[in-house]
């Protein structure tokens, strides 16, 4: 008799059950929506914003070896 | 982040056994591009878990696996820029273990119970969600391939530097 208030608070204590199937946002029931556009939007701008900082990082990283070539080209007598 | 993980498991695997150093350079190029790319899914996730389930984090096992993914290629990374002499080797062999780790993250969804959608949601997709996934998944493996491009180029440049310096040391 005493397990079965813990079966019980075990079974109400279960997370929900994984989403195997898409369902579209328009088929929830209002109260579970939410303003999705400021979130596509942010995420659209920080994969936009990441994208281009490491664009500019791998940029600046050539130029930098550029100019060591350089340097060690004029710095090598030619053979 | 998947394909540049491959890039990098796999270069790493035949730099640690061959010692080929353009293999180094293509593990470099998948490692930073694998982060780049996890980043963005540890970022762009939460705006879509607060949409979909009313909170921006769960330690499900998805999120949480991703996230030590993450670390394990910032590991590889910062393993090559202070691991002194001889890093290459260690951050190639951590490189095999964040590889091995990526096939679980993409299925730990379908082992585990998890508040995540599993993997079979994909096929189950109506067309007008259905294409723009598809057109996306080939437009992020499109830009994968351009930044590997890039730092594999990169790369090469800078082993260029170190041959260049070693033969003006040998000649002065």
């Amino acid at each position: 008799m005493m397990r079965i208030p813990l079966l019980l608070a075990a079974l109400v204590l279960q997370p929900p059950p994984g989403q195997s199937e898409f369902v579209p946002v328009n088929e929830l029931p209002p109260a579970e929506r939410l303003q999705a556009a400021p979130f596509l939007i942010g995420a659209y701008a920080f994969v936009w914003i990441a994208v281009m900082f490491y664009l500019w990082t791998i940029w600046r990283r050539l130029d930098r070896v550029e100019a060591d070539i350089d340097a060690l080209a004029r710095k090598t007598p030619p053979r | 982040m998947y394909l540049a993980i491959a890039v990098c498991g796999g270069a790493s695997a035949v730099y640690l056994f061959k010692g080929t150093p353009i293999a180094d350079a293509y593990a470099t190029a998948g490692a930073e591009v694998a982060v780049v790319f996890g980043l963005c899914g540890l970022v762009t996730g939460p705006l879509w878990g607060r949409v979909a389930w009313g909170v921006w984090w769960q330690w499900d096992v998805r999120l949480t696996t991703a996230l030590l993914l993450e670390l394990i290629f910032i590991a590889y990374l910062m393993v090559r820029k202070f691991g002194g002499p001889g890093a290459e080797k260690l951050a190639a062999a951590t490189a095999l273990f964040g590889t091995a780790t990526a096939p679980f993250v993409y299925k730990s969804v379908d082992i585990w119970r998890t508040v995540h959608p599993n993997t079979n949601v994909i096929p189950t997709l109506r067309p007008s969600m259905g294409g723009p996934f598809a057109f996306s998944s080939l437009a992020f493996l499109l830009l994968c391939t351009l930044l590997l491009t890039a730092r594999v180029h990169l790369a090469k440049r800078q082993m260029t530097v170190d041959e260049m310096y070693l033969a003006y040391e040998d000649q002065s």
